[in-house]
């Protein structure tokens, strides 16, 4: 199956044309196999990802498009095994996909922090070592939906990363190889749906480059709720939190850098999502609450669905704080308002 | 040198840190008085276990009890005299006045009934009555009832010495209790008979309840015991006093972790549960490499502080390391199928977790608080006697770096010899023999099984095929079981069997004058009918049914054995299958019977732990190499591991004991054990090469083995010895179980432990070049990733610790109506699958339409059901599908499925009242309401639309959306033909009607209804089309695969 996507851009005057997703699935026993272009989703989080280790498009995000484009496809190999212990996800890719950021060509940025100085962006090459494995194993423990991620590949963010003076001093944008995992729970309460899951991740050795701005590793932990009824309401909350240990030995690089994070990074969320009556008008609202960064980002959209088959949908980004350039403040300039018709056959 | 926050804390604040651990043991002791034990092997099947059900149903069927307790009365001079009679009959009498004794069909020798003739008439009546009797009645009614097949070697022994009161129990008494008060009775007969009565209590359930309760009583005399024994050696080895206190202390407040754990999240203590505390006392162990170590830089630096803080740096890693293999391979447990296996498994996995971090908090703090003069009295004496036990130790290294080759060449050999033990290994089990020879409950099963038919009590029952008609009762069908019997008999571990066969000999024998011509199966339909017919009018109704089920299609095979052992009533089911396939009959021959249970939950927790290790055997390898961060030194780690199991159960099976549980169990655990000397010996190992700046020249690497051999290998050694010293003592256990568990831990540990300090240097030093090649040195031993990994992955484990949510955890008639209707309109058939059209219409006329698939399993019978919804259209839902569990008293389970990002997601819970898709039904609509939401009323009987209904109202005991609901339902079918809805001030607002009723396929149904909201004058009209029932599916289709791939024939 396939699903092909033509933007045009009235800013560009740009007419693209999208594979966002194009496989085959095939079911062997107790295994789905499936291989081409697909979106993955795992893990448990409302927009914040712990154990999703697949690409996002941000630019999508921060553009006010369906919120499904956040998600990327990712050409893999991916088999699914199911059995009464336990069911098995490997997805498996010989091809490195960044995460897409919004530019300079379409987004206000700041100005470029490197003061002018622009080091080259190095890609993964194209070689068996450099292939991405994602483990998901997962089953149904006493009524809760428990699962276990692994993950090794490269990072995808790009990363400063610097060659000590002594072994030749240099500088690059590089996606170095990261090894992470977790595990998810999620169950139901009397009155809400809980959510818990935690991971960690942790970057290998790059030669003699150094990463300073990438934790040596990072351990995060994510609590959900969610309390409503089936299909007519929810309100969800969410808090995050990310425990950023650096290489003391890199400390110097670090100093003075605009993009260094914090050790800890909190976040909250929160949802709503409304639906009265007959379900055709929806009513949504997320944001995020950034508490160590001291910033907000709202995503209203109401949504009316007009027939069967066509829907209209007012929406908008308002972001509230002071453009940090740790968090989503960088792109704090592009609030936005966005109207959208869909028609679906 | 890498600090870590939680020991500089517990440094910095050691009082802070040992009250909080005190305080959060005292809170985890809060749920301790709420515990449940559960005694009952039983249970380690859950009550739907597919054995359970088809147990039940066999007894219900035959009238049979689920267990039966054996007196057995032997008397050197036979039992038939007057004063063993009379004392039989005292007991029999009060037997069946104990509650919990199904007392209609207690028998023994003074109520059970003989047949003779009378004429061409049956005459029964009770062997043995109007005591006192003459002494040569007595004689002459033992030899009948010798003669009887119907009553020797069940009442009577063939030598008259041994006769037995047979006490079925009811479902649920407890075998121990109704045992003792035998007991107590037997105690309490005024005299012996002429040579002496003895009496014996035996039977399954008295085993399995005696079992049970001394195993909780056990335990708790061996883990205070162990404990004690383990303080005493490490005193012998430390010399202070606070300081093995506060290791044992560590291990304790493990223990009453996991135990509070367990009892918070309301699971009872079973068996396997009851062992955890000595299993985490052996984990515990394992710190014993931070205070040798400590001992060791202490007595280098003199400095407390500093000697911990190193200390911890470098055992930090392995210890770490330790942990998570032990945790993991536990866990792994929780993926088994039966449940006190999981709780088990997660006890000891949270168990560890929570010893690792008292490792680096506790500890520390504790080690910070003890007085210098007694640190530096034991560091004097670290060093002082550090001579001869690294004498050895270097000695066993160099053995090992020395020979390599004779050494592995005689690992090789002895592996050989493991593997042709191993395939002379026999899985069995036998409950009785868990206790040992001299125990009571073994020597009655030992006298009663040597003159009387069996104790063990198992049934082979034939159901005749379909169509067959009364196949029981004809002269084929007899003969068919009397040949099933002979051929069982043939087996040395069968009694006596008994059938519907020897009954109709037997009358066909009396009835001709016992003239030997006669003996043996009677030759027509007709005859065999008309005797079994013949004695059923006369003899207690119970004798017959026992036998045959009413209908004469299904007959039961008691089988009678003299042995618990499981690999018994395998042979039985083997032999049964053989003689089917021999002499074909249109019959099916099922096991069943308590001894059958037995085979069957045994070899299901065998199973279980046997997977449970294969599988943790490859997650704890890729610990291995994620902690060395290379393939080649995890295997070469795991070689002592499993050649020591290798060793043992090759010991095992060359010594010809069984593998029974225990073993299975001690198998899995010395897994996740016995492979920590590994980690300890490899990682000190390189990174003393890597300290050392050492690349791995032949020289270099001789040098460090020798150096881990005697330092960190003296922690090896101590940590085997704590092991063989504290679990000997439960050889002395009465349980053989424990016996098992003495034996086989210590000898487990000491052997690796021998096996780690030889072979891991024999195989270092052999295949150097292949370990150490490529390698740079600075990354041979210091592998900071991994280091990094290990905390991360510890850090989690804490996280996760922290954030394991405290589970939260009529009128008759209207109600029998309602029940009808939910069954007839919720639960028809196993299964149901239909297109749904639903279409929603707006005041205006406006219509949309949802086009879905619905997919329906019932899983308990009008109780849980599955369904699975999937959308084909409008194309915004295009893909989508949704899964429900749905549990009769309490919230629903859901998922949904999104296409556009291939993600499953959970969603909230509630559905009172509302909208299922947007319509006017609701998901309770859709899917039924608990019987106990609502109080039902009777409102009247009428006519609605030519049909006769019964109306019902029912009122929700909760907030729902309405305040009632009244049902017009039919009195055919049992459907609603009209459903109105009122609001809180008593208006009708919500309408359902039932606008065609068909029969599709099998079953009626509302093939097409509408819901019409009366207030906005919208409606909701669905149509069924595509309609099955009963096709194959149970419920395990119902998945997350499911939902992004239906199942084939699903959604088409």
């Amino acid at each position: 199956m396939a699903l092909v996507e033509n933007t045009y851009d009235n800013l560009s005057q740009d007419n693209r044309l999208d594979i966002r997703e194009a496989y085959a699935t095939l079911p062997l026993g107790a295994f789905d196999i499936r291989a081409g272009k697909q979106i993955i989703t795992w893990g448990t989080g409302d927009f914040l990802f712990i154990n999703d280790f697949f690409p996002k498009n941000y630019a999508a995000f921060y553009a006010g498009l369906p919120i499904d484009h956040l998600k990327e496809g990712l050409t893999a190999l991916r088999i699914s095994g199911y059995s009464s212990a336990a069911n098995l996800e490997i997805v498996a890719t010989p091809f490195f996909q960044e995460n897409i950021f919004p530019g300079q060509d379409r987004f206000i940025l700041p100005k470029d922090p490197a003061g002018g100085l622009a080091p080259p962006l190095i890609h993964p090459s194209l070689r068996f070592e450099n292939g991405e494995v994602a483990i998901r194993l997962y089953r149904n423990i006493l009524g809760w939906d428990a699962g276990l991620y692994g993950y090794t590949g490269h990072n995808r963010q790009p990363t400063l990363q610097i060659l000590p003076a002594d072994t030749g001093a240099n500088l690059r944008i590089a996606f170095p190889q990261i090894a992470s995992g977790g595990i998810s729970l999620t169950g139901s309460l009397p009155l809400a749906v809980i959510n818990l899951e935690a991971g960690f991740s942790h970057p290998f050795a790059d030669g003699a480059w150094k990463a300073p701005l990438l934790p040596d590793q990072e351990l995060k932990f994510l609590g959900g709720l969610k309390a409503g009824q089936t299909g007519a309401w929810s309100l969800g909350v969410q808090y995050y939190a990310e425990l950023n240990e650096f290489n003391p030995n890199t400390a110097n690089m670090r100093s003075g850098n605009p993009f260094v994070p914090e050790n800890i990074h909190q976040i909250l969320t929160s949802s709503l999502d409304l639906s009265p009556g007959y379900q055709t008008l929806r009513i949504y609202c997320f944001a995020y609450y950034d508490l160590t960064y001291r910033e907000s980002l709202v995503m209203p959209e109401i949504s009316y669905q007009v027939t069967d088959r066509a829907t209209i949908a007012l929406g908008g980004r308002g972001y509230y704080g002071n453009g940090d350039p740790r968090s989503f403040g960088y792109y704090g300039s592009n609030d936005c308002v966005f109207t959208r018709v869909s028609y679906s056959i | 040198m890498k600090k870590s926050f939680l020991v500089d804390f517990s440094i910095k604040r050691p009082k802070t840190v040992i009250g909080l651990t005190m305080a959060l043991t005292a809170i985890m002791m809060l749920p301790f008085p709420k515990v449940k034990l559960d005694t009952n092997p039983k249970n380690m099947l859950p009550p739907d276990a597919e054995v359970r059900i088809w147990n039940a149903e066999v007894e219900k069927t035959f009238g049979l009890y689920e267990d039966l307790i054996v007196v057995g009365v032997t008397n050197p001079a036979g039992v038939m005299n007057n004063t063993t009679l009379k004392n039989i009959s005292v007991l029999t009498d009060g037997i069946q006045k104990i509650t919990g004794v199904a007392a209609a069909d207690v028998s023994s020798l003074v109520n059970v009934d003989d047949v003779s003739a009378n004429g061409k008439s049956l005459e029964v009546k009770p062997i043995v009555s109007g005591l006192p009797l003459e002494e040569k009645d007595l004689a002459e009614i033992g030899a009948s009832a010798i003669a009887n097949p119907l009553l020797a070697e069940k009442l009577l022994s063939k030598d008259g010495k041994t006769t037995a009161v047979y006490v079925p129990m009811e479902k649920g008494a407890n075998g121990k209790v109704i045992a003792e008060a035998i007991k107590s009775m037997i105690a309490k007969l005024p005299v012996s008979g002429k040579g002496g009565d003895k009496f014996f209590v035996t039977g399954d359930p008295v085993a399995r309840d005696t079992f049970g309760d001394f195993m909780f009583k056990l335990m708790a005399v061996f883990s205070p015991v162990s404990c004690f024994l383990m303080i005493a050696a490490m005193y012998l080895m430390f010399r202070s006093i606070p300081l093995c206190i506060s290791m044992m202390a560590v291990s304790n407040i493990a223990i009453i972790w996991s135990v509070g754990l367990v009892i918070a999240l309301g699971f009872p203590i079973h068996l396997m549960a009851s062992m955890a505390p000595v299993f985490l006392m052996a984990i515990a162990t394992d710190s014993i490499h931070i205070f040798t170590e400590f001992y060791f830089r202490y007595a280098e630096t003199r400095d407390r502080k500093r000697a911990i803080l190193e200390t911890m740096a470098v055992v930090s890693h392995p210890v770490k390391y330790t942990a998570l293999t032990t945790a993991v391979a536990f866990s792994v447990l929780l993926f088994m199928k039966i449940i006190p296996v999981q709780v088990f498994g997660g006890m000891i996995a949270f168990g560890t977790i929570a010893l690792r971090l008292l490792s680096f908090s506790f500890i520390p703090a504790i080690m910070a608080l003890l007085g210098e003069k007694s640190l530096l009295k034991v560091a004097a004496k670290s060093q002082a006697s550090a001579g001869r036990p690294a004498g050895f130790l270097r000695g066993l290294a160099m053995a090992g770096a020395g020979n390599p080759r004779l050494v592995v060449g005689v690992g090789l050999i002895l592996c050989a010899l493991s593997i042709v033990g191993i395939s002379r290994v026999v899985v069995n089990n036998n409950m009785v023999e868990w206790f040992n020879k001299k125990n009571e409950v073994r020597i009655a099963d030992m006298a009663l099984n040597k003159s009387l038919g069996g104790t063990s009590l198992g049934y082979m029952v034939a159901i005749a095929d379909p169509g067959q008609g009364e196949y029981m009762k004809t002269p084929e069908g007899l003969r068919f079981l009397a040949g099933l019997q002979r051929r069982l008999e043939n087996i040395p571990e069968v009694g006596k069997t008994s059938s519907i066969a020897d009954i109709a000999s037997r009358i066909n024998l009396v009835l001709h004058g016992n003239d030997p011509v006669y003996a043996g199966i009677p030759k027509t339909k007709e005859e065999a009918g008309q005797f079994l017919f013949l004695f059923s009018m006369s003899a207690k109704p119970s004798d017959v049914k026992n036998l045959v089920d009413d209908s004469y299609g299904k007959a039961n095979v008691w089988i009678q054995m003299k042995t618990w052992d499981a690999k018994a009533m395998r042979s039985v089911i083997r032999e049964s299958q053989a003689y089917l396939r021999e002499n074909p009959a249109p019959v099916q021959l099922k096991p069943a019977g308590i001894a059958y249970f037995n085979l069957a939950w045994n070899d299901e927790v065998l199973y279980d732990m046997l997977k449970g290790f294969v599988l943790a055997i490859c997650v704890v390898y890729s610990i291995l190499v994620l902690n060395f961060r290379s393939f080649k030194w995890a295997l070469i780690s795991y070689v002592p591991l499993l050649f020591t199991i290798l060793l043992i159960i090759g010991m095992v099976g060359f010594v010809g004991k069984d593998l029974d549980m225990p073993i299975s169990v001690l198998s899995c655990l010395s897994l996740g054990m016995a492979v920590d000397f590994a980690i300890h010996f490899i990682n000190r190992f390189r990174q003393k090469m890597a300290d050392s700046g050492y690349t791995g020249t032949a020289a270099e690497v001789r040098e460090c083995l020798l150096w881990t051999a005697s330092r960190p290998g003296r922690g090896i050694l101590r940590n085997a010895i704590l092991f063989g010293s504290a679990f000997p003592v439960m050889m002395l256990s009465p349980l053989t179980p424990y016996v098992t568990v003495g034996a086989f831990i210590p000898s487990m540990m000491i052997l690796s432990a021998f096996l780690t300090l030889l072979y891991l240097p024999a195989l270092i030093v052999l295949l150097r070049k292949w370990l150490f090649n490529g390698q740079q040195a600075g990354r041979a031993g210091k592998p900071a990733a991994a280091e990094n990994l290990s905390v991360s992955a510890m850090k989690m484990g804490l996280l996760l610790i922290g954030s394991i949510a405290i589970p939260l955890h009529s009128e008759e008639n209207p109600a029998a109506i309602v029940k009808a209707y939910q069954n007839s309109f919720y639960y028809q058939g196993s299964t149901f699958r239909g297109r749904l059209k639903l279409s929603l219409i707006d005041a205006d006329g406006k219509a949309r339409t949802k086009d879905m698939t619905m997919v329906r399993a019932t899983t308990v019978p009008g109780a849980d059901q599955r369904y699975f919804m999937y959308f084909h259209a409008p194309g915004d839902v295009k893909g989508m599908s949704f899964l429900v569990f749905k549990y009769p008293n309490k919230e629903s389970d859901r998922w949904l499925f999104i296409p556009s990002v291939d993600m499953v997601q959970r969603i909230a819970a509630r559905d009172a009242g509302s909208s299922f898709v947007g319509s006017d039904f609701s998901y309770q609509d859709i899917s039924g309401r608990s019987m106990e939401a609502d109080e039902f009323s009777y409102v009247k009987e009428e006519l609605v639309a030519g049909k006769k209904c019964q109306v019902v109202a029912s009122v929700p005991k909760s907030s729902a959306g309405y305040t009632k609901k009244t049902s017009w339902i039919d009195v055919e079918t049992f459907l609603p033909i009209k459903e109105e809805y009122t609001d809180v001030q008593g208006k009708v607002f919500k309408r359902f009607t039932a606008d065609s009723i068909a029969d599709l396929s099998g079953h009626p149904l509302v093939v097409r209804g509408t819901m019409t909201n009366l207030k906005t004058n919208h409606s909701s009209k669905f149509e069924f089309s595509d309609v099955a029932y009963d096709f194959k599916a149970n419920g395990d289709e119902f998945t997350e695969r499911a939902l992004r791939n239906p199942p084939r024939g699903w959604i088409n």
